[in-house]
């Protein structure tokens, strides 16, 4: 008989008072590649940081082998054998690589405590040649200096080098190329033999099919597949355990004929040749025109945000021109954007969105003041201005006095929507709207940006989530390595398609 | 729009006041209650003699903690303002030595501070360095050319009318600086609470690139946060050479600490984007006559920075735990 490696059962979780797992149980096998499967908040990274000793369970117990544990941190449950591998990297990046290998192996430190970089990067020179791997990574090289798939690489012999048991890759093919996913799973399978059991979070699912055993799918912290064999699981079942409802509930009804009208004659904005600094966005042109939503899909890494930044005037452009109503926008600077009326809600709410600190009331306030030519602060202008949005948009919020840190992620989405409305904005950018924001606030979003579209505003969508692009936009442009490899019309388009042209499919 | 819905999130406007200012209020009870306990212990605590004293020493430096608490709003700090207030007032005073002009003299004190302050603005708005570096070799300089300049000699023989601002009295008693330091926090607090600067420069302090997203010119706000530091350097100089009617190179010498100190214990937040001169004004008092006061008890003067120091760093731990509090 299997043993299990991993077991968790009746996990139960909530952050302040809001449920994120109810009753999830969960199992592992040696030897076992097991997909945890669902939407973004549907609980997959919350469960792995459970079983890691990240988060702590509110009710349920995990075993491992068999024993039950409660690790309080990482470092417990690397003693036990289980590793993550988080999409934020734990690696020191002015560290080599075989320093962060053996960072904390006592037998790497002469006397406790003085390290011996030579054994260190013999050894690791070993595993990378276990793994066939010795000549795509420098032992000596810095971190800092690696590819991102090269560090995914680094992460998993760091893994690997506690003896782990049980590895958990969270979203490990993010920002892979087809090629290093190959190897990256070449070193799964490997592993795989020798009895290490793998957890993949993630939610694409073609790679899933490819490389894990069984699949589980979470949806809103309930389990919904419980450790489904992948030959046995049709995908369009298993889309459906992971969607759960009919995509046209989430994204309304868009008007007759199925598709909402927007005035295909009159241009907004424009991009002609774009290319950014970095190179990351090669060539680019495009156009939106009056209440069109278009929507930007394409693996990460493929440079939609850079394109949004770069267009928006935060990243700095090589060469190309935008233009707003057939005027030309200056480059490089986002104040000739917001005044010319260009919103931009950027993808990283917490580094670059809302001032956490800071109240409701001045945030939403901001870029009203920002673009305005007023040298006082208008209290009562901003107070109506404030109430407005509040209203409008139903932000859920106990005091326009309270920092915004206060307040649930749909709301601070809601709450930089806000911000960018009250400049009544001719063109507004949204990356990623509804990263991180439960299925109620994402419904209101959605019903949001399409009366934006109805009243005229042309919309640029960036987004991970191919229902969501399917769901709200009407054009959708599929970018790869930087350029643009399909524009399709949403009737034309279907998950297929787009994750085609976003991977092999070369453009027109 | 419902009625109802408002007053959910509706708040009187004196009790919004006392939201934003409850760090400030909490300071100013413990600052009465100190001053209590003083006022007690010894008999020539509360007196005008006493308080018109501990006012004259902490003159200058309340100019220094304004300019301070705007460039720690915006997340940086300026290391430069004790050598600065030293540098401005050294060249202002020898300019007013020899043409014994004295609005040739203050001009050219609040000329060179404000310079020095747009040299480090610009630095750190534009140059994109950090703060503290730039700061540390300014006040390395100006210290140096303080003493250059004046070839370590006291600048002295003004004309008498330059000392209307440290020695005039209101009424005959009341001393007419403790009215223009009132005025000058005043309008920068004014500055702060109801102006886009005062808005944008705390919008920098709580997350620089939101701020810059959002389109603020986050280069011209941040270089103009220096800059006023810098004018209120020139400020403090002109406060303290008028009171002294001297000017020796060695002023302000340190005073960036007790700066630091008033600011850090009237609850702004070194990390940025939180904290108001107000709470600066009561940690400028607090600082002041706690020095004073430890002098008058009689304490070994070798154990009064234990004290003060104490003081920084209960403030700042009762201010983290009073969050903790309100997180859970």
């Amino acid at each position: 008989m299997e043993s299990k490696l991993i077991e968790a059962i009746g996990i139960t979780k909530a952050f302040s008072g809001a449920p994120v797992l109810r009753n999830v149980s969960f199992e592992l096998l040696h030897g076992e590649v097991h997909a945890l499967m669902g939407e973004n908040g549907a609980g997959k990274s919350t469960l792995s940081k459970i079983i890691t000793g990240i988060y702590q369970t509110d009710e349920g117990q995990v075993f491992v082998e068999g024993k039950p544990v409660q690790f309080n941190n990482t470092r417990e449950a690397i003693a036990s054998g289980v590793s993550i591998v988080t999409q934020e990297f734990s690696l020191l990046p002015d560290f080599s690589v075989s320093e962060n290998i053996f960072l904390t192996d006592k037998r790497f430190y002469k006397k406790g405590f003085i390290s011996d970089n030579k054994a260190m990067a013999a050894e690791t020179y070993n595993l990378l040649k276990l793994f066939a791997m010795e000549s795509f990574i420098d032992p000596y090289e810095k971190v800092m200096n690696l590819s991102v798939a090269q560090m995914q690489v680094v992460e998993i012999l760091k893994a690997v080098s506690t003896e782990a048991k049980a590895i958990i890759l969270d979203e490990p093919t993010a920002s892979l190329s087809n090629k290093e996913i190959q190897m990256l799973f070449d070193l799964v399978r490997q592993l795989k033999a020798e009895g290490v059991g793998f957890i993949i979070v993630s939610h694409k699912i073609s790679e899933i099919y490819e490389i894990a055993d069984r699949i589980t799918v979470l949806r809103d912290g309930l389990l919904i597949l419980n450790g489904v064999a992948t030959k046995d699981l049709l995908q369009k079942d298993l889309i459906k355990a992971m969607v759960g409802r009919e995509i046209n509930d989430l994204y309304g009804v868009k008007g007759e004929n199925g598709k909402h009208q927007f005035h295909k004659n009159e241009v907004v904005l424009e991009v002609q040749d774009l290319t950014d600094i970095n190179h990351y966005v090669r060539d680019i042109s495009f156009s939106v025109s009056k209440g069109e939503i278009a929507g930007f899909s394409g693996l990460v890494g493929a440079g939609r945000t850079e394109l949004v930044r770069c267009i928006f005037g935060a990243n700095k452009r090589a060469k190309g021109k935008v233009f707003l109503n057939s005027e030309e926008i200056r480059p490089d600077n986002i104040r000739a954007c917001v005044e010319k009326k260009i919103g931009f809600v950027t993808e990283d709410r917490k580094n670059d969105g809302v001032l956490q600190e800071i109240s409701v009331l001045k945030n939403i306030c901001l870029v009203d003041l920002a673009a305005g030519e007023r040298i006082l602060i208008d209290q009562k202008r901003d107070e109506k201005n404030c109430d407005q949005m509040i209203n409008q948009l139903s932000i859920k919020v106990m005091d326009i006095d309270d920092p915004v840190k206060k307040l649930s992620g749909g709301n601070q989405q809601k709450l930089l929507l806000a911000k960018w409305l009250l400049l009544d904005p001719a063109v507004l950018i949204v990356d990623e709207p509804t990263r991180g924001v439960d299925i109620g606030a994402k419904a209101d979003i959605y019903e949001i940006m399409r009366k934006l579209a109805e009243k005229g505003i042309a919309i640029i969508v960036v987004s991970s989530e191919l229902p969501e692009v399917l769901g709200i936009c009407d054009t959708i442009y599929v970018m790869r390595e930087g350029q643009i490899t399909a524009k399709l019309n949403v009737d034309e388009a279907d998950e297929e398609t787009i994750g085609y042209y976003s991977t092999i499919g070369k453009g027109a | 729009m419902e009625k109802g819905n408002m007053t959910l999130y509706r708040k009187s406007a004196g009790r919004r006041f006392f939201k934003e200012h409850k760090t400030e209020f909490n300071m100013l009870i413990i600052f009465a209650v100190l001053f209590i306990i003083l006022s007690f212990s010894s008999e020539y605590f509360f007196t005008s003699q006493n308080i018109k004293n501990v006012m004259s020493q902490i003159s200058s430096n309340s100019m220094l903690a304004i300019g301070m608490t705007v460039v720690i709003i915006t997340s940086g700090i300026d290391l430069s303002v004790g050598a600065n207030l030293g540098l401005s007032g050294m060249i202002g005073c020898m300019v007013l030595m020899k043409t014994q002009n004295v609005f040739l003299g203050i001009a050219v004190t609040l000329l060179v501070s404000t310079f020095v302050g747009a040299v480090n603005g610009l630095l750190i708005g534009y140059g994109k360095m950090p703060a503290f570096i730039v700061t540390l070799g300014m006040m390395q300089i100006c210290r140096s050319l303080d003493y250059v300049i004046s070839n370590a000699n006291t600048a002295s023989k003004f004309p008498e009318a330059y000392s209307f601002l440290g020695k005039a009295k209101i009424n005959g008693s009341f001393p007419f600086y403790i009215v223009f330091i009132i005025l000058i926090f005043s309008i920068f607090i004014w500055i702060l609470a109801k102006t886009r600067f005062g808005r944008f420069l705390y919008a920098i302090g709580s997350n620089e690139e939101a701020a810059r997203l959002s389109g603020i010119n986050v280069k011209l706000c941040t270089m103009f946060a220096y800059v006023v530091s810098g004018l209120l350097c020139g400020f403090g100089a002109w406060i303290m050479t008028s009171r002294l009617m001297a000017c020796d190179p060695t002023y302000g010498n340190g005073n960036e600490m007790d700066a630091i100190a008033a600011t850090v214990i009237g609850g702004t937040s070194m990390s940025g984007g939180k904290g108001t001169l107000m709470g600066t004004a009561i940690g400028v008092l607090l600082v002041g006559f706690l020095r004073n006061a430890l002098n008058i008890l009689g304490v070994n003067p070798y154990w009064q920075g234990t004290a003060i120091g104490a003081v920084i760093i209960v403030a700042v731990l009762a201010e983290k735990l009073s969050q903790i509090r309100i997180k859970k």
